[in-house]
Parts: structure tokens; sequence; C-alpha cells
């Protein structure tokens, strides 16, 4: 049987391919979804310098557990969600390190500096405040604010119901403002 | 500005820049090849549920086990196993003690009793233990 182009096939399909030893299908959907599981783990907290093996422990734990996903949501809101329990699991090593905020947009060739500066503390602000934020409420509100999820694909994800993590998102929004204003 | 006054779309925006730098700098494909060599380099954890299925079905075996060894049938009765290790003939009985009537409650009884004896044993007598006129006497009885 002839195998289906992994760029074209969705989710799903390359799951089942994955499931039967395909190889290729894992490094596709790796490619498809890396890049946002690395923005969801940095802002949730994780070092830059963690960040390759953070992102490759999120997909080889989705992998080996690929049999507890159920399609009943997305495979990337469930990557996610793998991904805050690395950074969960990971916590314990980064709190034994002092963290220096990188202020990367300083670094950044283009624009004004002063501008750059201000926007890059405004960042670094909301970093620090999500930081202290319980972790469903960090969640949900990465999950919402950052990725663009739906409430009914959030709680189905986080395990609670639409009404309770749209409560944990206004929660948290009034927790970052404090931080960002 | 108040915190209140500070715009969702605004927080929304800047949450959106979070860690974008620094996911533009992974490597996906050099993530998805260490990812795949990772694979099949460390082989897959042995399923934790497996010990503990295994260990539940064992003991639940053995609990099993442990309950038929002190099962108390219907009603609540007790059962009394009567028998003698040490005698060859020995019978083992379960008996419900409150089924039986005086008299086959005093058989039982005396059956332990005679099992009793036989397991200490009763020793003949020999031939040095017997007097001078004892041993005419088995003689006698010996010759007709």
């Amino acid at each position: 049987m002839a195998q289906a182009d992994p760029v074209a096939a969705p989710d799903a399909a390359l799951i089942a391919a994955w499931r039967g030893g395909d190889e290729q299908a894992a490094a596709e959907l790796v490619r498809r979804h890396a890049r946002a599981l690395a923005r969801f783990l940095a802002a949730a907290g994780a070092p830059e310098s963690d960040l390759d093996d953070l992102v490759q422990e999120t997909f080889i734990r989705a992998f080996r557990g690929v049999e507890r996903f159920r399609g009943q949501s997305q495979f990337r809101t469930w990557l996610l969600t793998i991904g805050g329990n690395v950074v969960k699991d990971a916590a314990r090593r980064w709190r034994r390190v002092r963290m220096v905020p990188l202020v990367e947009d300083l670094r950044a060739p283009d624009g004004d500096p002063h501008e750059r500066a201000v926007a890059a503390e405004v960042e670094d602000r909301l970093a620090q405040g999500l930081r202290q934020l319980p972790r469903m409420q960090r969640e949900v509100f990465l999950l919402r604010a950052q990725q663009g999820l739906e409430y009914e694909d959030i709680a189905q994800a986080l395990g609670t119901s639409p009404g309770a993590a749209r409560v944990h998102y206004h929660h948290a929004v009034k927790r970052l403002k404090e931080f960002v204003k | 500005m108040s915190a209140d006054q500070f715009p969702d779309d605004r927080l929304r925006e800047i949450a959106q820049r979070l860690g974008t730098r620094a996911a533009d700098r992974l490597d996906v494909e050099q993530t998805a090849r260490a990812v795949l060599r990772r694979l099949a380099e460390e082989p897959r954890a042995r399923r934790p549920v497996w010990r503990p299925l295994w260990l539940s079905l064992a003991a639940a075996l053995v609990l099993l086990l442990g309950a038929s060894l002190v099962w108390v049938p219907r009603g609540g009765r007790p059962t009394v196993a009567v028998g003698g290790p040490a005698t060859s003939a020995s019978v083992s009985a379960a008996l419900d003690v409150n089924d039986l009537s005086a008299d086959q409650l005093r058989e039982v009884l005396s059956t332990l009793d005679q099992s009793t004896d036989e397991d200490t044993g009763t020793l003949e007598p020999g031939v040095d233990d017997l007097s001078a006129s004892e041993l005419r006497a088995l003689l006698r009885s010996l010759e007709g």
C-alpha cells in the first residue's frame, strides 16, 4: 500500500501512521508543531538553553503515550498539555538556577531602540507574572491568549469545564494586568 | 494607567510574542532527527501498569486462597475439621457441628478419644515383663 504524503496528511493520519511504525510520520508531526510548542514552553518559563531538550522530551512522551490520545482534542492541544507537565517536572531544576531574563528585543537589529526596550520590558513583566500564576491559570491563559484555543478545547485538554476555564482565564488576565500596567 | 484599563487585546498581543524568538531559533529539522534517534535508542520503558496489575492479581489470588481456608458457609456457622494427623487411617471430614444431635456429638467425641488413644499408642507387654506364673500360664495355653 502506498504511503500518504506526510506533509499533506492531517494529524490524525500521521498519528495512525506512527502507531503503525512510520517514523517519518512522527518527524512530520515534530516539524508541524515544534515551534508552537517551543513558544508555549518558553512563555511557561522554560529557559532558552533548555528549550530544545524540553521540546524533544515533550514529543517523546507524546509518541510513547500516543495510545492515550483519543482524538477528543487536537493533537497540538494534547501536546501542549504534555508540555505543561514537562515544564512542571523541569521547574525543580530551574529553581536551583538563578534565572537571568534575556531581553531579546534589545538585540534585534531593526526598529527604534527605545520602543524595543519598552516592549521587551513589558514582555519580561508578563513572563514574570505568568511564572507567579497557579499552573491552571497560566496554562489556560497561554492556551487561550497565545495559542488561540477555544474554551471547549482548553477544558477538554486540561480536564476541566469550559466555564471553569473561562474563570481561570479571567483571573489570570486580571493578575497579569497588574504586572504589565 | 490602572490595571483595569490595560486593554485585553494588548495583553493578548504581548502574550503571542512571548517565546517567539526562542522558538524561531529552534532548529526544527535537528529536533525531529533528535526525537527519532531518542525514540530508537531509548527503549520504551516497560509499562508500569503491568507490574501493579500483576501484583494486584497475585494479591487477589492470595486473598482468595486465604478466604477459602477460613470460609464460613451460609448461616455463618463454623466448620470443624476432624481427623488424626498421625494415624494412617485418619479421616478428615468437615462437619457442621450445629447440625449434629447430642448422640451424634457424643459419637464424634468418642471417635476423637479413640483417635487420641491411637495417637498416643498402647504398647503390647513383652515376654520379659511377665511374671513366672504368667509365663507358665502362657506356655500352657500355647501347648493347648
